[in-house]
C-alpha cells in the first residue's frame, strides 16, 4: 500500500535523522522534481550497509554486524552438518546469500520500515520514526509462520500465558540479546543470555506439592516444553530452493538430538533430501542428522493435559514421537529420538 | 580587496542555506512522501506472485 | 400465632433475598460518558479484550489487558469454548477481578463480529459468579472517536485468587439440547440466510439450522454506527421472536457459541428474560452428528 511509504510530516524538524536529509541515507537526488529523476541512485534499504547507522551508533553497529539476525550464520551452520566440503563450498557461492541471507534484518528492519514477507509488506512502522520496538510489525513477519502466531494463538491452539499475561517478544528477548554481545555466534543455541524458563521461574518451593514433585522428579529428564507445552505447533516440510514447503500443525515428544537424553518438544525441519537438487547439491552427509529438532514451543501454558494427569505420558503414552509418523525417507537419524515412556511404580 | 572578498563569501553562504532550506523546506523527497494523496495517485499495485511461499 | 407471624417475616424476608443478589450495580450497556466519570471507583475494573499489540498501542487510562484468546479456547475441534475452570479462575484473579469488581468490557467495534468478543466474555464472567458485567457501547472505537484520554504504559495488576461459584447453567451442552426439543425456545442468532439453510461458514459441517428453531439475528441489535438499539426497540424485536413470557427457558445458538452471546446477554442482562442459557458447541458441533434434529 502507498501508506507504507507515506512520512509522518510532524517528525520534519523534530526527528534528528531526518533533519540529516533523505538524500544523507538514502541517496537518489532529494531536490529533483519529478519521481524518476528522484529515484536515481536511490538506496531502499540503506542500513543494509551497517557502516551508515555506525556513524552515530558505533558501539551497537558492531556488537550487531555480528549478531545472528544480521549474519544469519545459525541457517548455515544447521544445514552445513548435512554437506560435505565441496558441498559446503557450492552452498556458499549459489544459496546462503541468494536464499538464506537474503533474509536477514538491517537495522531498519526493526526501527523504520517493517521487514516484507513473500515481497508485501506493511512499509514504514511508524511513519518513519525510528521507533525502539513494535514486535507485531517486525518479529511477528519474519517470524509469523512459527513461534510468533503460536505465541498469540492466532494458529489455532492455546495462547502462550505469558501472551496474555502481556509479554510481547523483547521482554523476553532483550535488546541486549538481539543487537548480540560482539561475539559471532554460529548458532542460537550458544547464545547464554537467551531466555530460559529458569531465569523467571524456580523450582522447589511450588505451593502446589503435585508441581513440586512432578519437577523434581523430571528434573533434567523432561525439558519444561515437555509438559508445559500447550498442543501443535507448525511444522515446515519439503522445501526446495525452486519452490516452496507445505505445513501443518503437529506435537511430538522424543529426545533432544542436541543433548540424546532429555525428552522434549520437537519440531520437524523442512529440509528433504533434494532441498538443493537445482543447484547440484545432494546432501552427501544428509543422514548426519535428524530432521526433527528441539522447540522451544511459545505455546505454554501451566496446566496442560501432561500436568492434569500422569498417566496422559505414563499409560497413554499421548504425543510421543512413533516410527509411523517419522517422514518418509527421513534422515536415518529419526528413528534414534524415539522414546518410549516408563510405566510408574504405584 | 575585502570587498572583493566578501560578496562571493556571501554569495557561497546564500548558496548553502538555499540548498539546505530546500531540503528541509519540503521541496524533493518529503513533497511527495508526506502528501497522502499524491502516492495515493502514484502507486501502481504489486503483482503478488500467488505460488510463492509457504503451501 | 405469634411464632407463625415471625415465620411469615422471615419467609418474606427470604423471598426477597434473591431479587437482592441479582440485583445489579451497574446497567448492562454502559456509555463512554459514564465509564469517564466512573474511572475512579475503587471497584471498576475496566477490562481490555484486545489482542496485547492493540492495548500497547493506546487504552482507556487505567484498563487491565487480558486478550479474549483467554476467556474462549478451542478444545479438540470446537471453536470458542469454555476453558477448564481454574484455568478460568486464574484469569479472573490475575485481571484483579474479584467478586466484589464491577466490570466493563471494552474491546474493539471496527465491524461486528468484534462486538461479539465482549458479550462472550461477558456470559463467560456471569458463568464464573461475577455478577457486576457491562459492556462499553461502541467498545475501544467509540472512546477514541468521543476524544477521550488514551494511555499507553501498561497497567500491572495485582493478582487475586479468584474462587467464584459457577452458574453452570448458562452453558448448556449438546445432551441438555436434546433433551429441551419442543420445550424451550431455541433462539437461532444467526443471519437469515443461514437460518434459511441457504449459506453455512466453512468450519460448520452442514447447512441448516437445529429443528424448531426460531431467529432473531445479531445484524438487528445495532444502529448503523454500530452502537446498541434502545430497549424498547430491543424490546419488541425480542417479543417478536421469543415471546414476551420472561420466564420461558431460551437456549441462545449460533455456529460456534460466540455469536449468539450477543442476544443471549441481552435478552438477560438488559430486558430481564429469566431463563437465557447458551448452548456452546452450537452448530459445530450439532450437526457433527448426522441423527441430531436440523431442518429445513
Amino acid at each position: 500500500m502507498y501508506l507504507g511509504y507515506l512520512i509522518d510530516k510532524r517528525l520534519i524538524g523534530k526527528d534528528i535523522h531526518l533533519a540529516m536529509g533523505c538524500a544523507s541515507c538514502h541517496k537518489g537526488n532529494d531536490v529533483a522534481a519529478t519521481r524518476e529523476e528522484a529515484h536515481k541512485g536511490l538506496v531502499k534499504r540503506p542500513s543494509d550497509n551497517i557502516a551508515l547507522c555506525a556513524r552515530c551508533h558505533g558501539k551497537i553497529a558492531d556488537k550487531y554486524s555480528k549478531s545472528l539476525h544480521y549474519t544469519t550464520y545459525g541457517q548455515r551452520h544447521g544445514i552445513m552438518k548435512r554437506l560435505g566440503a565441496e558441498e559446503l563450498k557450492r552452498f556458499d557461492d549459489k544459496v546462503f546469500e541468494q536464499s538464506c541471507r537474503s533474509c536477514h534484518a538491517s537495522c531498519g528492519s526493526c526501527h523504520v520500515k517493517a521487514p516484507p514477507v513473500g515481497g508485501i509488506g506493511i512499509g514504514l512502522i511508524k511513519g518513519h520514526k525510528f521507533i525502539r520496538k513494535d514486535e507485531g510489525k517486525t518479529c511477528a513477519f519474519c517470524h509469523g509462520g512459527r513461534v510468533y502466531t503460536e505465541y498469540t494463538g492466532e494458529y489455532g491452539g492455546r495462547a502462550d500465558v505469558h501472551y496474555q499475561k502481556g509479554k510481547m517478544c523483547i521482554d523476553c528477548h532483550s535488546k541486549e540479546e538481539m543487537h548480540g554481545d560482539g561475539t559471532r555466534y554460529l548458532s542460537k543455541n550458544d547464545v547464554k543470555t537467551r531466555p530460559a524458563c529458569k531465569n523467571c521461574h524456580k523450582t522447589g518451593r511450588e505451593t502446589k506439592l503435585t508441581a513440586r514433585l512432578s519437577h523434581r522428579n523430571h528434573e533434567g529428564k523432561v525439558s519444561c516444553y515437555g509438559c508445559h507445552s500447550g498442543g501443535e505447533y507448525r511444522n515446515c516440510r519439503d522445501c526446495h530452493v525452486e519452490s516452496h514447503s507445505q505445513a501443518q500443525p503437529g506435537f511430538a515428544l522424543g529426545l533432544n538430538p542436541r543433548d540424546g537424553k532429555t525428552l522434549t518438544t520437537l519440531r520437524l525441519i523442512p529440509t528433504a533430501r533434494d532441498t538443493f537438487k537445482a543447484v547440484g547439491i545432494k546432501m552427501e552427509r544428509y543422514d548426519a542428522v535428524p530432521n526433527y529438532w528441539d522447540t522451544p514451543a511459545h505455546n505454554i501454558r501451566k496446566r496442560t493435559p501432561r500436568t492434569r494427569s500422569c498417566d496422559a505420558c505414563h499409560v497413554e503414552g499421548k504425543g510421543f514421537l512413533t516410527k509411523e509418523q517419522l517422514i518418509k525417507n527421513g534422515s536415518k537419524m529419526n528413528d534414534k529420538l524415539i522414546v518410549k515412556p516408563k510405566p510408574l511404580n504405584r | 580587496m575585502k570587498k572583493g572578498v566578501f560578496l562571493p563569501a556571501a554569495l557561497i553562504v546564500l548558496l548553502i542555506f538555499t540548498v539546505s532550506g530546500l531540503a528541509a523546506s519540503g521541496k524533493g523527497c518529503i513533497t511527495c512522501h508526506t502528501d497522502g494523496e499524491l502516492l495515493k495517485s502514484l502507486y501502481k499495485p504489486p503483482v503478488i506472485d500467488a505460488g510463492a511461499g509457504e503451501g | 400465632m405469634k411464632k407463625l407471624r415471625i415465620f411469615a417475616l422471615i419467609s418474606i424476608v427470604f423471598l426477597f433475598l434473591p431479587m437482592a443478589a441479582a440485583a445489579r450495580d451497574v446497567a448492562p450497556l454502559v456509555t463512554t460518558d459514564w465509564l469517564q466519570q466512573n474511572l475512579t471507583n475503587p471497584r471498576l475494573v475496566v477490562l481490555d479484550v484486545r489482542k496485547v499489540e492493540e492495548y500497547k498501542a493506546g487504552h482507556i487510562p487505567g484498563a487491565v489487558n487480558m486478550f479474549y484468546g483467554s476467556w474462549a479456547v478451542k478444545r479438540g475441534d470446537l471453536l470458542n469454548e469454555l476453558p477448564a475452570n481454574d484455568d478460568l479462575f486464574d484469569t479472573i484473579g490475575s485481571a484483579g477481578i474479584d467478586g466484589n469488581s464491577i466490570v466493563v468490557i471494552v474491546g474493539k467495534n471496527d465491524s461486528i463480529g468484534d462486538r461479539f468478543d465482549m458479550t462472550r466474555v461477558a456470559w463467560t464472567l456471569k458463568y464464573a459468579g461475577i455478577d457486576n458485567v457491562a459492556i462499553l457501547d461502541g467498545g475501544q472505537n467509540k472512546w477514541v472517536k468521543d476524544g477521550k484520554a488514551v494511555a499507553t504504559e501498561a497497567v500491572r495488576v495485582k493478582a487475586k485468587a479468584y474462587r467464584g461459584k459457577i452458574n453452570r447453567g448458562l452453558f448448556v451442552t449438546k445432551d441438555y439440547v436434546t433433551s429441551r426439543l419442543g420445550k424451550a425456545v431455541l433462539l437461532d442468532v444467526r443471519a437469515p440466510a443461514y437460518f434459511a439453510g441457504k449459506e453455512k461458514l466453512p468450519f460448520v459441517p452442514k447447512t441448516g439450522r437445529i429443528k424448531g428453531a426460531v431467529n432473531l439475528p445479531v445484524g438487528q441489535l445495532y444502529t448503523p454506527e454500530g452502537l446498541y438499539k434502545d430497549k424498547a426497540a430491543l424490546a419488541a424485536l425480542a417479543t417478536a421472536a421469543v415471546g414476551a413470557d420472561k420466564t420461558k427457558e431460551i437456549i441462545a445458538y449460533c455456529d460456534t457459541g460466540k455469536t449468539c452471546t450477543s442476544w443471549a446477554f441481552v435478552l438477560a442482562d438488559l430486558l430481564g428474560y429469566q431463563d437465557v442459557k447458551v448452548y456452546d458447541g452450537s452448530t459445530m458441533e450439532w450437526f457433527k452428528d448426522p441423527n441430531a434434529p436440523s431442518e429445513p
